[in-house]
């Protein structure tokens, strides 16, 4: 068997006494869409917290292209193949769409500051590349209609999928995505799970939280619970589904001795 | 791709290098001289405070270092003058990356106070060390720097265009700066730095250069300001005089390399203008200090954008169609 692209073994982080995440290991393999899934409050941000740099664990150990990364900060994570959405858009609001995708771009643009300020051949050639690079993302997602826009002034759906294509143009191996359908309507998330396939096809792997169980169900090939920092069950959308206690985190006690009786 | 120094900016410096010759008189010589120095040091502030959203409320310690390094490096040492700007310059983004390194990794107001408290014992510094800089006392007889040529640097006019040719190099760094990667950078940091973050942005790293570039540049102003001035004292590098600075940036617009030569320039001949009135000059400039950061919140720069655009359209016959929606 190959050897996971993303490993979380033992991973925990307390605030005080609270155990946001604890112990928890799971693995996400090169190529999969993996979804994340669990109550309100069950630690699934905080996971994606962890392994993207923004908070550093308690304990545990992150392995990410087996290498250990436990602990490292946002950009050496970006850095490594890793980029990411929010739930509550972070979009650079009061800068274009197009602003944005470059953005995302930024770990590419190889050149110094001594470059940027004497405007050298490298600077020029790398500002091209980056440019183009941007445009291209764009056009391939279909968003070159509004590239011009204020991030901010576009519907709650296109935002969701600027942030995507932002963390795209950093060329991530893996796409943690959390709550992608979060304030979309059925259309929005319909197209939503479409895109999601298509980023699959184009070689990435994604790492994502959900609450729309038609998405999950619709594209994950495994999905993880959570509940209390801890994981509840692992596996497809069948199992998982079928899995005494995720209904009854789910739907409570009462819930699981009807349907076993 | 567009050009980052467009004809605006060589229509500026042509004007600014006329403007003596329309004012053929010393007094307000002296004060375009001093407009230009301020316009250097509100220059690097933006570069700290306009690009990455961090305060400085004491930056005039950093122009206060860099004068007070290159005096004493002329005085004392017998270092020539051009040695010894550039000896402010690294001084002065030194100490900014020692005052920068502990803090500039904290979120929030820390780095304003930092600075603020920085600010004040710089001036206890340069107060108290008597030997050194002779405290309240000041430092006079600091030599003009040797005339090249025909370039006899006691000339006001002759100083005058070395500060501007400082400008100018300041000015294009910082749009060069803000047209790259690290301008980028620096806005998104700005704008939230989380997210910044998450897009492999370095942002402790980008601060830090921010500062050290910021405090380099107030260095060099400080050093031509004392071999302008030729005496120096403490009390011109006064946390009043810091928040002169971020006074002047805000009136401007902060964020805007343009609107940050423009607040120096307008506001020195502002407070200068306002002797008139005596008793009153504070109080008069305090209100209009006041009345446009309520009015005019993005300063000249903001005003500007507001109306540059409709003037251009005016200019070129009205068509409003092929306005970009962005510019609405």
């Amino acid at each position: 068997m190959t050897s996971p692209l993303l490993n979380v073994d033992g991973l925990s982080k307390h605030f005080g006494g609270i155990r946001a995440v604890d112990a928890l290991s799971l693995q996400v393999m090169a190529g999969e869409i993996f979804g994340l899934i669990g109550p309100n409050g069950s630690g699934k941000t905080t996971l994606f917290n962890l392994i993207t740099g923004i908070y550093r664990p308690t304990g545990g150990k992150v392995t990410f292209k087996e290498q250990d990364v436990t602990g490292w900060k946002p950009h050496r994570m970006v850095a490594a193949g890793m980029a990411r959405t929010f739930q509550n858009l972070r979009l650079f609001g009061q800068a274009t769409v197009y602003q944005n995708v470059l953005l995302g771009a930024h770990r590419l643009a190889g050149y110094t500051l001594l470059d940027a300020l004497l405007h050298t051949r490298r600077w020029a050639k790398v500002e091209r590349e980056i440019a183009a690079h941007a445009e291209h993302w764009l056009e391939q997602y279909g968003l070159t209609a509004v590239r011009h826009e204020v991030a901010s002034s576009l519907p709650q759906g296109m935002q969701r999928k600027v942030e995507i294509v932002r963390a795209l143009s950093a060329h991530p191996t893996l796409l943690c995505l959390d709550e992608p359908a979060a304030g979309l309507n059925p259309t929005e998330t319909q197209e939503l799970m479409d895109f999601i396939l298509g980023i699959r096809s184009a070689g990435h792997t994604v790492f994502l939280i959900e609450h729309d169980m038609k998405l999950v169900k619709g594209i994950c090939d495994r999905i993880a619970v959570l509940q209390f920092g801890q994981k509840l069950a692992e596996g497809d959308f069948a199992t998982v589904s079928g899995h005494p206690a995720v209904i009854e985190a789910y739907l409570g006690r009462r819930f699981k001795r009807a349907k076993s009786h | 791709m567009k050009k980052t120094i467009n004809l605006s900016w060589y229509i500026a410096l042509a004007f600014a290098l006329v403007l003596p010759w329309l004012f053929p008189n010393d007094y307000t010589r002296h004060l375009l001289v001093m407009a230009m120095l301020a316009a250097v040091t509100v220059s690097s502030l933006n570069l700290i405070h306009g690009m990455t959203g961090q305060l400085s409320l004491g930056h005039a310690a950093f122009y206060g270092i860099g004068a007070y390094t290159s005096a004493l490096l002329v005085m004392r040492l017998g270092v020539p003058f051009w040695l010894a700007f550039l000896g402010a310059i690294a001084l002065g983004g030194l100490t900014g990356l020692l005052v920068g390194l502990p803090v500039l990794h904290l979120r929030g107001h820390f780095f304003a106070v930092a600075t603020l408290g920085f600010g004040e014992i710089i001036n206890l510094v340069l107060t108290n060390s008597v030997g050194l800089t002779r405290g309240p006392m000041g430092l006079p007889g600091i030599p003009a720097p040797k005339a090249i040529g025909p370039l006899d640097f006691t000339n006001r006019v002759i100083y005058y265009y070395l500060v501007v040719l400082v400008l100018a190099i300041v000015v294009v760094i910082s749009l060069r700066i803000q047209d790259s990667k690290f301008g980028r950078a620096l806005l998104a940091i700005k704008a939230d730095d989380v997210a910044a973050s998450a897009m492999g942005i370095n942002v402790f790293y980008f601060r830090v250069l921010a500062f050290v570039i910021s405090t380099g540049v107030a260095g060099a102003a400080g050093s031509l300001y004392a071999h302008y001035a030729l005496f120096i004292s403490p009390i011109t590098f006064s946390t009043t005089d810091s928040v002169n600075l971020v006074v002047m940036l805000l009136v401007g617009g902060t964020g805007s390399v343009p609107g940050a030569v423009t607040g120096a320039v307008l506001l020195t001949f502002l407070s200068e203008w306002l002797r008139q009135v005596r008793e009153y000059q504070m109080v008069i400039y305090g209100l209009l200090v006041l009345g446009v950061i309520i009015f005019v919140p993005g300063g000249m720069a903001g005003l500007a954008a507001k109306w540059l655009p409709a003037l251009e359209r005016r200019l070129k016959g009205g068509k409003r169609g092929d306005v970009a929606p962005s510019q609405r």
